[in-house]
């Protein structure tokens, strides 16, 4: 019962501390809608491209390959012309930023771009010459076969190599690209500002020693253990509120997608346990209050800015590659990923583990270093 | 009711408390005197339980005090040097939160706390944030949150630091009214005139040794001072002189003009009524009497060789 009366005392001075609010939700809420309206701007987004096609194998491969792929994601709309100079026609009235015009032999490929899309223009070259490349690739093959006889119908063969699905289509499961822009913008503030929000309880402990009411406390009785507890569980109360008001807002005003409910909650619960015993380590090796927040505040930032808040280094190599996998952040986000698409709750469990592994690792000295603010 | 024995600290090569021993009465009010730095804070720490001791023991009202243990700390209310509240809070809440961690809640403790706040006068400003009150109230409420369970033992670590006159007295007299009432009461200071005016007994600390320990009486004993008792007469000073020397208990008595006569005595109180009565008994009319009696301050003086600094 003492430890709940000194987490109620410690707990309603934090909710009438309007910093606690503001790093726990106003910043991160604000932060994550500027971030998302950014992530969909429209010249990114559903870039209007003009198209002269045929019944030619490359044109087939375009239409069902990677422009098809990318009008499904919402980065280009496709419009269709009779024949190459309405299609310039078009670009020149920049009704359309950019186009491809494929000859009815499908022997060539004419690129066009509108000066002032550069972007567009990048993108349709680069699924031209891609496909380009690809269809190259089984025609030589083709000829390879029907040069050896064993081949009997070339045309046939050729189209049934193409008619597959592209590499585009395939799930990239290794990086964030699993989930899209806003949902990684949503766990990426969400977990970015844990890290600030957490230092409100354990804190604490500092400030109270500062204060004076430390000893007062201590004299009285209650077991120490009981202190620290009471200050950790403050921290972790507020860092679950925190991540749970930050998900549900960017999921239902944002529209990211989390995923399993169940995976999420496991994911924010392994994660704010590991953003504590962060801020019990910190607290454990500082001597003031003072100290404490400079330098939570600075870890956050190099494990929010390492663990992929703001842009994935889920693909970098050498440290940076190993140092992202050090840090909550990242296993977090990686969870987010194996959820996408459906995926049930035991996927997410490799990176709750990771996340788990963390918060003993450091969390124990952690919870030991802090002891040692009531230590008599 | 408090047994300190053998009690040492040392903070490296430091010795902050060197075998302090001591006793405090039931109903006693005991002063530890000695200037900042003497180790009053580091004894009071030991034995609020909140510093471990590297030697000695600590007993209140027979149970053993420990930084380990919890025992026996419900008979001790605490109340250390700084303000020890929540500024953000209300002198109420504040009580409020501190008795909880005593047990008490609901109806007893807001009756508890009322009284409380009565004792030490701050009924009035009880609703206000402690922020907002004044350094005398802050210590007013400082005591208030160590008496509020109602401890056998109340702990005061120099609680008159830095206020003004007028909630100095209001603390003194309710520190004297406390004991009054039968608490035992131990007071650490550094002014020689409230050790004098509330306690009973004072041990005189310095570089954590006890010094002295006794009685305002005994520990004048030790310094071999007399006092000094000056009787200004109508006239004839030299006559009334001649009436008094040789009288017991009167070391010396001298007439410094024709209206004053000074008399050096052992023990002033018990000298005095004596020496007014012969005087009038002898025809001569007394105007004024003063007595000066040698203070802890020149008892510290005797037994440290230097005088008592802050």
């Amino acid at each position: 019962m003492l430890l709940l009366t000194l987490f109620a005392r410690d707990f309603r001075a934090r909710l009438r501390d309007r910093s606690a609010i503001v790093l726990a939700l106003l910043a991160p809420a604000a932060l994550m809608t500027v971030l998302s309206m950014l992530a969909q701007g429209p010249d990114i987004e559903k870039v209007p491209v003009g198209v002269v096609l045929g019944d030619s194998p490359l044109a087939s491969a375009l239409a069902d390959g990677p422009l098809a792929a990318l009008e499904r994601d919402g980065t280009l709309r496709t419009r269709e012309y009779d024949d190459e100079a309405a299609l310039r026609a078009a670009v020149d009235d920049e009704k359309v930023d950019a186009g491809i015009s494929v000859t009815r032999s499908g022997d060539a490929v004419t690129i066009l771009a509108d000066a002032g899309s550069p972007i567009a223009g990048a993108i349709v070259e680069a699924v031209t010459r891609s496909t380009a490349i690809t269809v190259d690739g089984v025609r030589q093959g083709v000829a390879a076969e029907e040069a050896l006889g064993a081949a009997t119908d070339p045309t046939q063969v050729a189209t049934s190599v193409i008619a597959r699905p592209a590499p585009a289509q395939v799930v990239d499961a290794t990086g964030a690209d699993g989930i899209n822009a806003k949902t990684q913008v949503g766990a990426g503030m969400a977990t970015f500002f844990l890290f600030f929000t957490v230092q409100f309880g354990v804190l604490g402990l500092l400030e109270e020693r500062r204060l004076g009411t430390l000893p007062r406390i201590l004299a009285a009785p209650v077991p120490r253990w009981q202190v620290v507890i009471s200050k950790v569980l403050v921290s972790f109360v507020l860092g679950l509120a925190s991540m749970t008001a930050l998900l549900l807002f960017a999921s239902t005003l944002l529209g990211a997608t989390f995923g399993n409910p169940f995976g999420v909650a496991l994911l924010v619960v392994s994660g704010v346990l590991a953003a504590v015993a962060t801020v019990s380590c910190v607290v454990g090796l500082s001597r003031s209050a003072e100290q404490a927040g400079a330098i939570q505040s600075g870890l956050a930032l190099v494990l929010g800015i390492l663990g992929g808040s703001f842009f994935s280094l889920a693909r970098a190599g050498g440290l940076a590659g190993i140092a992202t996998r050090l840090t909550p952040h990242y296993w977090f986000n990686e969870g987010l990923v194996r959820l996408s698409g459906g995926q049930g709750w035991t996927h997410a469990l490799p990176p709750v583990a990771a996340l788990l592994a963390f918060a003993v690792i450091v969390g124990v000295p952690g919870l030991l270093l802090a002891g040692r603010t009531v230590r008599p | 009711m408090l047994a300190v024995a053998g009690l040492a600290k040392s903070y490296g090569a430091q010795q902050a408390v060197v075998d302090l021993s001591f006793d405090v009465a039931v109903g006693e009010t005991f002063g530890l005197l000695g200037p900042n730095g003497a180790g009053k804070t580091t004894s009071i720490s030991m034995i609020c339980g909140l510093l471990a001791p590297d030697a000695g023991s600590i007993r209140v009202d027979g149970v053993e005090i420990s930084p380990g243990s919890v025992e026996g700390r419900e008979l001790i209310g605490y109340v250390p040097q700084e303000i020890a509240l929540y500024p953000d809070l209300n002198g109420r809440d504040n009580l409020a939160f501190f008795g909880r961690l005593y047990g008490l809640s609901g109806a007893p403790a807001r009756e508890r706390i009322a009284e409380t706040l009565d004792l030490v006068g701050l009924t009035d400003r009880a609703g206000d944030r402690v922020k907002e009150y004044s350094g005398g109230m802050q210590r007013r409420l400082n005591i208030a949150a160590g008496l509020l369970h109602r401890p056998r033992l109340l702990i005061l670590d120099e609680p008159t630091v830095g206020i003004d006159p007028q909630s100095r007295n209001a603390i003194l007299e309710a520190v004297a009214a406390l004991g009054e009432q039968g608490m035992s009461v131990l007071y650490t200071t550094h002014y020689m005139e409230e050790a004098e005016r509330l306690c009973r007994r004072v041990g005189i600390v310095d570089h954590g040794r006890m010094l002295a320990c006794g009685t305002r009486r005994e520990l004048v004993a030790l310094v071999e001072e007399r006092a000094q008792i000056t009787v200004a007469v109508a006239s004839d000073a030299a006559g009334v002189r001649a009436t008094l020397s040789g009288r017991s208990g009167l070391v010396d008595v001298t007439a410094t003009d024709d209206r004053t006569v000074v008399c050096m005595v052992e023990d002033a109180s018990a000298q005095l009524p004596m020496i007014v009565q012969a005087i009038t008994e002898s025809g001569a009319v007394v105007t004024d009497v003063r007595v000066e009696e040698p203070t802890l301050d020149s008892v510290f003086l005797h037994i440290t060789g230097t005088a008592l600094r802050d």
